[in-house]
């Protein structure tokens, strides 16, 4: 067999192959191998102003198709009430994980008779790895009533101070097909998501509000370190 | 309307243009078109609308008048049916069809009258509210705003019939028709001295209904001098205005028998004998009791001889008068076949006589099966009541929710109110408290009394630490009496706390109030309100006055004293005031956020976070934006007190710098040296107390628990 003709019957196979090639590389994109933290909160169930909402988890947990979660309240005398959700994907697709920052507190609340009083300058828990930023808003009842501030907070494997309510992969959150689109080139496809979103009532301001938060709810929140390969993420 | 073809021949045109001036003015087309020839060329249809165009030009004006009068004579058919309607006595239609036309012509107010006097019969939240519009109105006869007001008056809170009376024209405000109305809503709200207050400004005495009032009031203050001046002036009416009698010796019934002076029976009797036609039951019985005012020993026969002459004419009325001689036994006697016959007027006035002769066992059977007529609601309340005298713990609460469940049943907006009432009257406070809050909470459209003369609902409230219920009736009260600074304060107060209003609110709604008013619970709420803004040298400027002693305050107003002096930097001074502090006394909201402004043990602030040994640059800019925003509020909070007090003042820009100064050095020296004094009068208690202590461990005894 002449070797000339079998090269020229290869060269149209080969921008073929540079793709298969190139989209194997991007598809599997190659993981940092150093170890890091994630974020476990385990719900307070020994705390007896707690309370565990199982059913109204059970409801949502279909269409979030999270992994893992809980929703509860901690309220009791002298103290706010609290109410918490906190919800967990892993190994899921970057659409999971893109809906949890697309979802703000006023479309979520606004569709339970809420509406959006104030919006704060964001909070930051903790530091350097073990960093929570919390988009920080007012919410009181259509018809008056008694307001609720809402700390919602997302955390991502790989993504140190996400931000919702500012820009994150430095597109605006709105903007849903600018984001898939920057996930895409940056190839963003997280080990882990969390979500934790509180709302506190009974209190005259944020600032107060925040002081309970970040005292009595915060500090429960325990950072375990992962090894990228690990097959134990649960 | 062929103007040129009926008078000129085409053959002639032509035979003459031979002799005209060639050019294009006198060729022959120009001159057809002269001649009104385009409308020859017309089609017919064209011709119709240009005609029709032209006549409907011409209407136009016509047309406006004519929809005018269209329009004019449907709104006085609709006026007429509405009226038909309510003459008929169909309110709800009347009613809706006088919406429909004050909604169809909203300037126009003939409807009003209408409709209220059909909203009465359908039982319309909407009464009040339009009477109020009515009365505002400077057009409308006597007789309609009479009836509007005299709907206020009845129905409506009395915040709001308060500031609708105030707003009312003075000829008005004199005038007996309208101030009747008004008097005697005071008088069931049981505001005495401002019914006499009103009294007293009357220098026309004519008018019987006002002297009645009067009358009322002497009786009901009850003091032998009151009662002897009721008793002069209606001698002196009977007198000077015999006509007046009839309607003014009912206050006789209201005096009790031993108060009556013996000079009535002349006075009375020379009164019945000047009058023509046979006396009344009810003034024979009046004679009768003046006649033992005047003769003690004379009872018996009298009462005999009454009972003989009317007791088979009008055996009710003999039972009452039997009942103001004491004689409950007789009017017992006179009531029972009255009761068989299921009388309501009987049935309450021998449920009171069992009630005085102590007879339990046959009120409480009496109230088993009341007929119709009587309130179901009191009825049930008084039966609780007996429960509760018989210790009963099972029946009490029942039918104490049975007596509510009527109430609220009942369509009459007051029906809670009137419960209220009488549960105070039978002395159930709890009770009578639990139902004020459910009337309160009902809403606005119910004749609820002032905020002041429920002031104890809201104190047990307070007591009870009932913060939700509490938050409700202060809501509502804060509507209903928008310029009442302590249902305001304290409702704002209140409403910071829980969450309910925001502290800018507090501050806007409260300055109207603090630029007229002083008072240490309004400084306190505004300097909390500027603690939680993060302004604490305003709140600190509030409050400083040393004159106050804190400790005789409410706890709440000393805790925030404290608050201010911990943001400040006097946290050892702070301390005194929180030393033994009674928290048990303050409500749940009041306890959790003032603890949670006292404690200063731990930074809340991002970059002091323990764990913050690198700080990202989200936290940076995070904190940046926080303190630009408070320092932002910061400022709009000083500029708008300080253009307050610029306004208030009118003085120099100058002026008040050096004076603010100089109040700054002075507050500063007198703030030092009282923090002084505080810690030293601490150092010396905490050394009492140590001795005290040292003194009880060595006689062996405990040591008392401070009061």
């Amino acid at each position: 067999m002449n070797l000339r003709r079998v090269i020229l019957c290869l060269v149209p196979l080969l921008p073929v192959l540079a793709a298969e090639i190139f989209s194997y590389k991007w598809m599997n994109p190659a993981k940092s191998a150093l170890p890091y933290q994630r974020p476990v909160f385990v719900p307070p169930l020994e705390n007896k102003s707690f309370e565990l909402d199982r059913d109204q988890y059970d409801e949502v947990k279909g269409e979030l198709m999270c992994n893992g979660g809980w929703i509860g309240k901690q309220a009791g005398e002298g103290m706010p009430s609290t109410s918490l959700v906190w919800i967990e994907w892993d190994r899921t697709s970057s659409r999971n994980t893109l809906e949890a920052f697309r979802h703000m507190p006023e479309q979520c609340l606004g569709s339970i008779g809420m509406k959006l009083e104030r919006s704060y300058p964001r909070r930051v828990y903790g530091s350097g790895e073990q960093q929570l930023v919390f988009d920080t808003t007012l919410f009181r009842p259509l018809r008056g009533g008694t307001s609720m501030f809402v700390y919602k907070a997302v955390w991502i494997s790989g993504l140190v101070g996400a931000d919702i309510r500012e820009n994150v992969l430095a597109t605006n959150y709105m903007d849903l097909g600018a984001l898939r689109f920057a996930a895409a080139t940056h190839r963003f496809n997280p080990e882990h998501t969390r979500v934790l979103m509180a709302g506190v009532s009974g209190l005259p301001s944020e600032e107060l509000a925040w002081k309970s938060f970040s005292r009595k709810i915060l500090p429960q929140i325990q950072w375990t370190t992962v090894a990228p390969t690990s097959h134990l993420l649960k | 309307m062929d103007y040129g073809r009926s008078h000129i021949s085409p053959s002639k045109i032509m035979s003459t243009s031979s002799q005209l001036p060639k050019g294009p003015l006198f060729s022959t087309s120009a001159m057809s078109v002269r001649s009104g020839g385009w409308w020859g060329k017309l089609h017919p249809l064209w011709k119709t609308l240009l005609v029709v165009a032209v006549l409907g030009v011409l209407a136009l004006p016509f047309l406006g008048s004519a929809k005018k009068v269209y329009k004019s004579q449907r709104y006085e058919s609709d006026l007429a049916s509405a009226k038909q309607a309510l003459t008929a006595g169909q309110d709800v239609k009347a009613r809706d069809l006088s919406l429909a036309l004050l909604r169809s012509h909203p300037k126009k107010t003939d409807a009003l009258p209408i409709f209220m006097r059909a909203a009465v019969g359908a039982a319309d939240s909407r009464l009040v509210a339009v009477a109020r519009g009515y009365l505002s109105l400077d057009t409308g006869d006597k007789a309609d705003r009479l009836f509007a007001w005299h709907e206020i008056a009845k129905q409506s809170p009395m915040g709001i019939a308060g500031l609708t009376w105030m707003s009312m024209h003075k000829d008005e405000k004199a005038d007996p028709d309208f101030l009747i109305p008004w008097l005697e809503r005071l008088m069931i709200e049981g505001l005495s001295r401002e019914v006499e207050a009103v009294l007293a400004v009357q220098l026309d005495q004519s008018n019987p209904r006002v002297e009645r009032i009067r009358l009322a009031m002497l009786a009901k203050r009850g003091t032998e001098i009151s009662l002897r001046e009721l008793q002069a002036r209606l001698l002196d009416r009977l007198a000077n205005h015999p006509d007046d009698g009839p309607m003014l010796l009912a206050a006789l019934d209201e005096i009790p028998q031993a108060a009556v002076i013996p000079y009535f029976f002349t006075g009375l009797g020379e009164w019945l004998k000047s009058r023509s036609g046979e006396p009344t039951v009810e003034d024979q019985l009046r004679l009768a009791r003046c006649e033992i005012a005047a003769n003690p020993e004379s009872m018996e026969p009298v009462v005999t001889r009454t009972l003989a002459s009317y007791a088979a004419k009008d055996p009710l009325a003999v039972a009452k008068w039997c009942t103001t001689l004491k004689r409950f036994d007789q009017a017992e006697t006179l009531l029972e076949p009255l009761v068989a016959k299921a009388d309501p007027a009987a049935f309450k006035l021998i449920a009171d006589v069992l009630e005085r002769l102590g007879k339990v066992d046959q009120w409480d059977k009496l109230l088993e099966t009341p007929p119709a007529g009587v309130s179901l609601p009191e009825i049930l309340c008084d039966r609780a009541f007996i429960a509760a005298s018989r210790g009963d713990e099972r029946a009490q609460p029942k039918f104490e929710q049975e007596a509510v469940a009527a109430a609220e049943l009942r369509t009459k907006s007051d029906s809670l109110i009137l419960l209220a009432r009488h549960a105070t009257r039978r002395g159930m406070s709890a009770y009578a408290e639990e139902i004020w809050v459910k009337a309160i909470r009902s809403g606005p459209t119910s004749p609820l009394p002032f905020f002041s003369s429920i002031s104890h609902v809201v104190e047990s409230l307070a007591r009870n630490r009932n913060e939700s219920k509490l938050v409700d009736v202060l809501s509502i009260y804060r509507f209903l009496e928008p310029a009442n600074v302590d249902a305001v304060t304290q409702f704002l107060y209140l409403g910071c706390l829980t969450g309910n209003v925001t502290p800018d609110r507090v501050l806007t709604e409260l300055a109207p109030f603090k630029a007229n008013i002083k008072s240490l619970q309004l400084d306190c709420t505004i300097a909390f309100a500027n603690v939680l803004e993060g302004n604490y040298a305003i709140a600190e400027k509030l409050t400083h006055d040393t004159s106050i002693d804190w400790f005789i305050q409410v706890p709440a107003l000393r805790a925030i004293r404290a608050i201010i002096l911990t943001k400040t930097g006097s946290k050892e001074e702070a301390d005194i005031y929180m030393e033994d502090f009674p928290w048990a006394s303050l409500l749940p909201c009041e306890t959790r956020v003032f603890r949670e402004l006292l404690d200063e043990s731990e930074q809340t602030d991002e970059i002091a976070h323990p764990a913050n040994a690198e700080e990202t640059e989200a936290a940076k800019a995070a904190m940046a934006a926080r303190l630009a925003e408070r320092d932002k509020v910061t400022q709009s909070t000083k500029d708008a007190i300080a253009a307050m007090e610029a306004k208030q003042a009118g003085e120099s820009e100058e002026s008040k710098i050096e004076e603010r100064a100089k109040r700054a050095d002075q507050g500063k020296r007198v703030e030092q040296a009282r923090q002084a004094k505080r810690t030293k009068e601490a150092e010396e208690i905490r050394a009492a107390k140590q001795a005290k202590a040292k003194e009880a461990d060595e006689s062996g005894e405990a040591e008392p628990n401070r009061p």
